[in-house]
């Protein structure tokens, strides 16, 4: 059995610290304040290390505590050691802060993006947004392009649910509004109900459109918009509606009622690599994100 | 809620329509409700076969009448467009009581209301609907009798001079020179006697639930669907209604049934001075007001 195997375990880069800096300074007391540690432990890596070398590394005859010639030719190694381990360190730290690319609806504000990012940093991730439609999410994440996304589900599928209302640009009040009451009439021309790119996916779209249907609605009546600006900038002069959630509204500067029944909600789940590591400690500021209803009130 | 301008706005959309009219919506689940002018009395054209419904249902139900029983009906030999069924007939037929319901009912068929109001006369349906509890409603003739407007003295061309008599010819205190138009002298009735009727029908306390249940039946069947029906049937809600339709007289009431368990009853009366027989844009202005008053109830 090799002889250092024998030795207490022992931290060389540590101690190879110790040594460099009290061997330039040809001192203990200074050297240990370089090293920021106590002399005792100081004096008791130096220890160690002559232990684990086989050598004296310092001349303890004299007063000035002087590297012996095993220490002089020691010291160029030990300080090309040191310097390693901090290259190390530092390059650690790098790969720490390497953003870390989620998709994301473009229904995110800015705001609560950017304080979901400052949240991951506190949890070591920087996050790079990628906004993109439903299909376009569920792609980056199966090409691996993004780390992680958050995907369109089904509500009771999801993690998060975003029950989704009606927005207006005039205030009618906040009571939950019945799709029968849009009926179309032999007078007057039908109002609109908008729906957001986001929300052209099966769970929203054409459960929608079958209650409209049933409710005697024109097709029209539903239209999915070609952008959330168009959408809004038909919303702001006319009477048609916006669908969308509560938080989108008030973003928006709209006045949003909940739909009678709820019928219809936005569904989100996270995939990716990097889901599991993000999901749990960031739930509530991707629930803030999306718009979703806070964890008690989840099913 | 404050429907007060909206109302306004429906009030100024009927003038410009040429309409005049009593509208009631009532929330059956909740009792709120809304209304423009519900207690102003019209008379009330086939709207009365409602009451007459309930009147032989409940002798039915007590065992008065056999609704088995057959009636032998003449024909009626009616040339006119709009009388439907036994009216038209050529030739005489043989109808039981429960058919002859149906037909007075679903088609508003004239003949088998008034071979109904042979078993029970308009004295004893007045005193039924008291019974009930319900006033408001007073019943007073045969639907015959309507039968003998100035519209049936004009040659077909030249109805809309039936209008033109009708329209404008009404006295301060609702009477009218045309019979059949005068509230005091018509079958006569308001919104709101009818919204209570038909409170009373889908909630009964008085009728007793069997007569109740067979009227709401008969309702649903309504064949006549060009009037409201637009605006409130769908496959999410169910119209349950009776039309009455005389000179320049267009009302309809009945019940909206949602899927979410909401039931409104709506009663709409009108009176238009637009001289023409046909008149397609009040009939669907008369259904906007209803329906708007029903969505200001609705969505609050």
């Amino acid at each position: 059995m090799p002889f250092w195997h024998t030795i207490p375990p022992m931290d060389l880069v540590a101690a190879c610290r110790v040594f460099v800096h009290v061997g330039e300074r040809g001192s203990v007391t200074l050297g240990a304040a370089a090293a920021r540690v106590p002399q005792s432990v100081a004096s008791r890596r130096i220890a160690a290390l002559e232990r684990h070398l086989g050598e004296r590394l310092f001349d303890r005859s004299t007063r000035r505590t002087a590297l012996t010639a095993f220490g002089r030719d020691l010291l160029p190694s030990a300080k090309r050691l040191v310097a390693l381990a901090e290259a190390l360190e530092h390059d650690a730290e790098q790969a720490k802060l390497r953003p870390l690319a989620l998709a994301v609806p473009d229904t995110c504000s800015v705001r609560q993006c950017a304080l979901l990012e400052g949240a991951a940093r506190e949890h070591g991730a920087v996050l790079e947004f990628r906004t993109a439609a439903p299909a376009e999410r569920a792609a980056l994440a199966s090409a691996r392009e993004v780390r992680a996304a958050l995907i369109a589900v089904p509500p009771d599928e999801g993690s998060w649910v975003v029950p989704l209302g009606v927005a207006t640009a005039k205030n009618t009040g906040t009571r939950a509004l019945h799709l029968d009451t849009l009926r179309p009439s032999r007078t007057q021309e039908a109002r609109r109900i908008w729906l957001q790119p986001e929300d052209d996916v099966p769970h929203v779209r054409d459960r929608l459109e079958h209650l409209g249907h049933r409710a005697a609605l024109l097709p029209a009546q539903l239209t999915v918009a070609t952008s959330l600006t168009a959408a809004v900038s038909d919303v702001l002069r006319t009477d048609n509606l916006l669908l969308g959630s509560a938080a989108q509204a008030h973003e928006l500067d709209l006045h949003w009622r909940p739909l009678a029944g709820t019928p219809v909600s936005r569904g989100y789940a996270m995939t990716g690599d990097e889901a599991d590591r993000l999901k749990s400690p960031l739930w509530t500021h991707i629930a803030k994100c999306l718009g979703a209803q806070p964890k008690d009130e989840t099913r | 809620m404050n429907p007060e301008r909206e109302i306004r706005a429906l009030r100024e959309r009927l003038r410009e329509g040429g309409l005049a009219g009593s509208f009631l919506v009532r929330d059956l689940n909740s009792g709120e409700e809304i209304g423009i002018d519900p207690d102003l009395a019209y008379p009330i054209a086939s709207l009365v076969k409602v009451p007459l419904a309930i009147a032989v249902l409940s002798r039915i139900a007590n065992g008065e009448l056999d609704e088995a029983q057959p009636i032998d009906i003449a024909p009626g030999r009616v040339d006119l467009a709009g009388p439907a069924g036994l009216s038209r007939f050529r030739y005489p037929a043989r109808v039981a009581v429960a058919d002859l319901l149906y037909l007075s009912i679903a088609i508003s068929d004239n003949a088998a209301a008034d071979a109904l109001f042979a078993l029970v006369p308009p004295a004893e349906v007045n005193r039924t609907l008291r019974d009930y509890g319900l006033s408001g409603i007073v019943v007073r003739h045969l639907m015959g009798d309507l039968m003998d407007t100035p519209a049936e003295r004009f040659a077909p061309g030249e109805t809309h001079l039936a209008h033109s008599l009708a329209i404008g010819a009404r006295t301060a205190t609702r009477g009218h020179p045309v019979r059949q138009l005068d509230v005091s002298l018509a079958n006569s009735g308001s919104a709101k006697s009818f919204v209570d009727l038909l409170r009373e029908v889908w909630a009964p306390q008085r009728i007793p639930a069997e007569v109740a249940a067979r009227v709401r039946e008969l309702m649903a069947d309504n064949l006549i669907r060009h009037r409201l029906a637009p605006d409130f049937a769908s496959d999410a809600a169910r119209w349950s209604s009776k039309t009455g339709t005389l000179l320049n007289l267009r009302h309809e009431v009945g019940v909206v049934e949602h899927e979410d368990g909401s039931r409104f009853a709506v009663a709409a009366l009108t009176e238009s001075r637009v001289p023409a027989v046909l008149q397609p844009a009040a009939e669907a202005l008369l259904a906007r007001v209803a329906r708007t008053l029903h969505d200001l109830l609705r969505e609050g």
